[in-house]
């Protein structure tokens, strides 16, 4: 398992997925094997917290888990319950707008700080995300903008949870370059976060993560 | 004139672009316009929405974008002409925060900020035209953009180029545009606005950016095609793959409205903004930033085209040593390779947040690098050899003619910058020049009052702007 560590440490997303591969043949839990590559995540993303490896780095490092988490992902869906996590967020980029770089630092961040995340894509339709966030349950909905006429979106998203009555079941975030802190409070979400690291210490507030601590 | 790159370097880069343009292609999310493209021996993929051009419909097309036009003011008097060798300043397009003039603190953008910083350029020498500096928060989004047009129109006579949101935004920009200048032929001869185009980066150009680039084409709109990839995100995290990026996006976009529109007045406008990899944030005051902005100089030069280059740029949150640092060294390189226009006056904070102070000392910096772009002029009058003689050893020329004639031609005067000795500037009150800029900028704004709109204009644009508010308001 160390070397499944040291694979994404290195962000060799071959050698993850090789030695993932090696761990379940050799008859190890798949839980085990998972709760090992959050460990290694979890590091790089302290690392990156204290400013010891560069945002690539962490991507990278993410990147390669992920090539060994698509491996082990069909063998522990009936274990869901069992795994642990710090909470489940969905992350979609605003209906009519394509731009996904800074919403992708935050998944990866979130994921390395240990949060289940779900990400809708781009360009979302706001009725699939209340559809997804109705279904499933999710603490946390993240909804980020670039292009300006797109952040109206995230008014209409509040709007509707408020309609069909589960506003109250989930906190909604939002974020983006289009995005202002005034705006975020204008329309009644729950909080704004202008980069990676500010929105994971969000999502830790939002979920009661932080006081748990 | 500064050579970033030397001609084997930018045919290197311009025909490596040439070959993404063919072989990786580039996704055009409009299908009329793929099918467009496809009559024109572009090899297209309606599936996956992609674009390869071959080589030869780029030449062949970025050829026909005309080498000068005309930038138009409400009046003539701020008329200019984009041309090889001019330069031009403006402000930046795109602050949502201010730094508050009494305060000091940054708050988000109103209607007001947005007319202030108007009449601000309106004032300043220097910078010659207005983007769309300042974007008023208390506007709704669906039409924020269109009330800032309004606004620069009512409260500056110099012409406004900015990033309108969508086509139907676009559309009621050009009625009242039509209405300040008189008519849509009056509008095509002096083109009072002028857009900002974006693709999507890495090589795509969003249904947004096409629409606006077929309407702009349509009223002979100038057109200014701005690639932004991220360096280490969105384009290679290597300058060179970085200026290919740049080319591909900027060539492909001129392209397209060449083969829309042929002729139509553009610009070539490199935004090469760098991932800071210790944050995941975007950096636009980085000196990578200012490098390529110098290449892209001479890369859009190559191409026949006029460059804008978003000089002035800082990631500092305040005006201080880092803002003025950034700011002039990603200045002087891409003016010292002949950059036509030099824009992004008056931000600080990654293009987020305004000063009025700051402005005022881009204006005082602008000044000094047209005064570099001037060089130095030898001939016989200002070798002044007989004068020298005259004078002989020892001798004083202050008292002189030649000096009295020559000096406003030879030295920059500065209106900001202090020069006095350290007891007459503690006598005037020891000002920074921030404190100076800021005393400027309050006192453009208790007098600098630009002549009104007649009233039969002024009321067609507030009839636009309610249309435009039914029209494009989204909940």
């Amino acid at each position: 398992m160390e070397k499944v560590y040291e694979a994404i440490i290195d962000c060799d997303a071959d050698a993850v997925a090789q030695r993932v591969r090696q761990a379940i043949d050799g008859r190890v839990d798949p839980l085990t094997v998972l709760e090992k590559m959050n460990v290694a995540i979890r590091a790089v993303g302290d690392k990156f917290g204290k400013g010891d490896v560069f945002i690539t780095d962490l991507v990278g490092s993410a990147e390669a888990m992920n090539a060994g988490v698509r491996i082990i992902e069909p063998l522990i869906l009936e274990n869901r319950g069992r795994i642990a996590t710090l909470g489940r967020v969905a992350m979609a980029t605003a209906e009519g707008d394509i731009h996904d770089i800074g919403k992708n630092i935050v998944i990866t961040l979130l994921r390395a700080a240990g949060f289940e995340v779900t990400n809708l894509g781009v360009d979302v339709p706001t009725v699939r995300i209340v559809e997804t966030v109705t279904k499933e349950k999710f603490q946390v909905v993240g909804v980020s903008a670039l292009l300006t006429p797109t952040v109206a979106a995230q008014e209409r998203l509040i709007k509707r949870l408020s309609e069909i009555g589960i506003r109250d079941r989930i906190k909604v975030m939002v974020g983006g370059a289009a995005v202002t802190r005034e705006w975020s409070k204008r329309i009644g979400s729950d909080g704004y976060a202008p980069d990676g690291l500010t929105t994971v210490q969000l999502v830790k507030q939002l979920t009661g993560v932080a006081q748990k601590k | 004139m500064l050579q970033i790159l030397d001609r084997t370097q930018i045919e290197r880069i311009h025909f490596s672009a040439l070959e993404v343009l063919e072989r990786t292609g580039v996704v055009i999310e409009q299908t009329d316009t793929l099918k467009s493209l496809g009559d024109v021996g572009v090899q297209v993929d309606l599936d996956r929405k992609l674009a390869r051009f071959p080589p030869y419909v780029i030449q062949d097309y970025v050829r026909k974008a005309p080498p000068h036009f005309l930038q138009a003011g409400r009046i003539r008097k701020f008329d200019f002409v984009v041309r090889n060798g001019s330069v031009f300043a403006r402000s930046l397009s795109g602050c949502s925060h201010v730094l508050d003039m009494e305060t000091g603190q940054c708050r988000e953008a109103t209607k007001n900020d947005t007319a202030d910083g108007a009449r601000i350029i309106d004032a300043l020498d220097n910078i010659h035209f207005c983007g769309g500096w300042i974007y008023p928060g208390d506007e709704h989004p669906s039409y924020r953009d269109v009330s800032l047009f309004k606004i620069f129109l009512e409260n500056s006579e110099k012409h406004v180029c900015l990033q309108a949101y969508e086509g139907k935004n676009l559309e009621f920009m050009i009625e009242m545009a039509k209405a300040v200048q008189g008519g849509e032929n009056e509008l095509r001869r002096r083109p009072v606005l002028s857009v900002v185009l974006a693709p999507s980066s890495p090589l795509k150009l969003g249904k947004f950016m096409i629409d606006q680039l077929d309407l702009a084409g349509r009223y002979g709109v100038p057109t200014l095609f701005c690639s932004t990839p991220i360096g280490g995100a969105t384009s290679p995290i290597t300058l060179a793959g970085h200026l290919v990026t740049l080319h591909c996006e900027n060539l492909a976009g001129i392209a397209l409205s060449q083969i829309l529109h042929p002729g139509t007045p553009v610009v070539y406008g490199p935004r090469p903004n760098t991932m800071d990899m210790r944050t995941g944030n975007a950096a636009w005051g980085s000196i990578e930033f200012g490098i390529m902005s110098a290449a892209c100089v001479q890369l859009g030069h190559f191409c026949g085209l006029p460059v804008d280059t978003y000089s002035l740029g800082t990631d500092s949150k305040s005006l201080d040593e880092q803002a003025a640092v950034e700011r002039s060294l990603n200045l002087v390189l891409p003016a010292l390779a002949g950059a036509n226009l030099l824009s992004g006056a008056g931000f600080i904070e990654t293009i987020r947040t305004a000063s009025f102070a700051q402005i005022v000392i881009d204006n005082e910096i602008l000044g000094m690098v047209y005064r570099i772009m001037k060089g130095v002029n030898v001939e016989d009058e200002t070798l002044g050899l007989e004068l020298m003689d005259r004078i002989g050893p020892g001798g004083s020329f202050l008292a002189e003619k030649h000096t009295r004639t020559h000096i406003l031609s030879e030295h920059f005067i500065p209106t900001i910058f202090d020069k006095n000795v350290r007891e007459s500037w503690e006598q005037k009150g020891s000002k920074a020049a921030t404190q100076v800029a800021k005393e400027r900028a309050e006192e453009i704004l208790r007098n600098h009052h630009p002549n009104e709109l007649a009233k039969d204009i002024q009321r067609e644009l507030d009839s636009i702007m309610t249309r435009a508010k039914q029209t494009l308001y989204k909940t």
